[in-house]
């Protein structure tokens, strides 16, 4: 039996459990950053880039990086600035370079997933993108002249759901139904894959057995997958499948893996919710989140405030940036609705 | 007489190595630009069923395809898979410049393949298709002239540098 949080268990298989933001950035970002950007983010010191959660790139704007508060323009010299003056310009022609580089100098292989909006690069970080869209019959069939980028560098933080997950197992072997409501940002997906982990591995204290989890994972953003394999340790017991849509994705999970959880990012399709209730209906658990600020604001939503009001949800935990990112600001019993 | 008999084979001798020499450089080129258009065809079957990356696809072409145009792919994976920020295009043009001693290639030949590195990788799969299928067809065509050319300079060298030989020899006794 394999304890989560024990030492002894290093998985050299996931990439990113236990990395420092200088490999990371070293690794994984700047082999994808046209030289130009490259040679600036390299000349800043690493105590800088700790806190780094975001690059964006834009045409003829400057060159910006975000923390969890806010972001700065970064000069040619590799400094930050608030003047956007100062910032070192990014053209077009780093744009493409960066989408080269990116998908290994084959864009044809990423044409799918460029259609999504993101693509995801090695190391499980997400690469959003804007651009002129081309749709016919409605549909996106390609984005072409892009032009602006966010690079969404992925820490996984093991441990981050150490607070909830009480009120998530239930004995030694059971899981509550539970929706993660929160803003965007706030840590809701990384706090979905430690619970994803610890589920999988199982928890020393209190006891917990590790269950058989499915993650449906749409946006690639939990398990963060490359070429299908995740690049987040998301446990042993762990099935993914990766850039699934949600709906179809949970149904073909109960059909063929027979997991004892499932777990997905973001609901919020009519479908989705139809899907949610075929899982339920074949008892299989269920661990998702929303966008939303709190109880009410879910509540006032046609279709999500019908989930909570049919009482599907056992336990609803609602995440804040008030104390950090991922404070817990409330847990509440999703069919009496008492607070916890 | 022992030396001169020494001295006229090995000019016959050489002269027989020059002609056939220029002779293989024409029975080569056909040859390179046939294997040339095979591996083209495996390209697009790795861009458009399998949709592996250039790297991976160079990589596994260079396990298939003759010797003589082995390293053009071969170094194009390796250059890639360095990562050091190299970009198709350039991966492949400098293949292409560094196995220029290698291959029997003439220069037209050598352009078609360097602006077919120029989209390559950099569009989406028909675009990438039909730039496939472009320069398929030029290799095609300097295929025909250069069996044509084949057709005429081969024997003539190889004759040449026989009978030139002899010539030489019988002149200087």
């Amino acid at each position: 039996m394999i304890i989560a949080n024990e030492k002894v268990i290093k998985n050299n298989f996931t990439k990113n459990v236990g990395r420092s933001t200088r490999d990371i950035i070293q690794n994984d970002i700047l082999l994808c950053l046209a030289s130009n950007i490259r040679n600036i983010i390299k000349k800043m010191p690493y105590h800088i880039l700790q806190p780094v959660e975001e690059i964006r790139l834009r045409v003829n704007k400057p060159l910006m990086l975000y923390d969890n508060k806010m972001g700065w323009f970064v000069t040619q010299e590799g400094q930050f600035s608030e003047d956007e003056f100062c910032g070192y310009m990014v053209t077009q022609n780093d744009i493409n370079q960066t989408l080269e580089l990116m998908s290994d100098s084959s864009i044809y292989a990423i044409q799918e997933e460029l259609k999504n909006g993101f693509i995801t690069i090695p190391g499980g970080h997400r690469v959003g993108i804007t651009g002129k869209v081309i749709s016919s019959n409605h549909k996106i069939s390609f984005i072409k002249d892009i032009s602006g980028m966010n690079i969404r560098i992925s820490k996984q933080i093991i441990g981050a759901a150490d607070s909830v997950m009480k009120h998530i197992i239930r004995g030694s072997n059971g899981v509550n139904n539970t929706l993660i409501i929160s803003p965007p940002q706030c840590g809701k997906t990384t706090m979905l894959r430690d619970i994803a982990r610890q589920l999988s591995y199982g928890i020393k204290k209190p006891y917990f057995q590790g269950l058989k989890v499915g993650i449906v994972d749409e946006r690639s953003e939990i398990a963060g997958c490359y070429k299908g394999i995740p690049q987040n340790d998301v446990g042993p017991r762990t099935d993914v499948l990766d850039a699934c849509p949600k709906a179809c994705g949970m149904v073909m999970m109960i059909r063929s893996m027979s997991p004892s959880v499932i777990i997905t990012d973001e609901i919020g399709m009519e479908e989705d919710i139809m899907a949610l209730k075929q899982v339920l209906n074949a008892g299989v658990k269920i661990v998702t989140s929303v966008h939303g600020y709190n109880r009410q604001d879910v509540m006032k939503r046609p279709i999500l405030g019908q989930l909570l009001a049919d009482n599907i949800f056992e336990k609803v935990i609602v995440l804040s940036k008030s104390r950090g990112t991922g404070t817990v600001e409330e847990v509440f019993n999703g069919q009496s609705g008492e607070a916890i | 007489m022992i030396l001169k008999l020494i001295g006229c084979i090995l000019i016959v001798g050489s002269s027989t190595i020059m002609g056939y020499t220029i002779a293989n450089k024409y029975a080569k080129r056909p040859e390179e630009l046939r294997a040339l258009q095979a591996a083209l065809q495996m390209l697009e079957s790795e861009i458009i069923f399998s949709v592996n990356p250039l790297p991976d696809a160079f990589e596994r072409i260079s396990k298939y395809v003759p010797k003589n145009i082995h390293k053009l792919f071969a170094h194009s994976a390796y250059l890639l898979k360095q990562r050091t920020g190299i970009t198709a295009q350039e991966a492949w043009s400098i293949s292409v410049h560094q196995t220029r001693e290698e291959m029997h290639l003439e220069k037209e030949d050598r352009e078609i393949l360097i602006s077919f590195g120029n989209s390559l990788g950099c569009s989406d799969r028909e675009q990438q298709l039909k730039n496939i299928h472009l320069a398929c067809s030029k290799l095609a065509l300097e295929e025909k002239k250069a069996e044509k050319l084949r057709e005429k300079n081969e024997k003539l060298y190889k004759n040449l540098g026989v009978l030139g030989g002899i010539l030489v020899a019988l002149i200087f006794i």
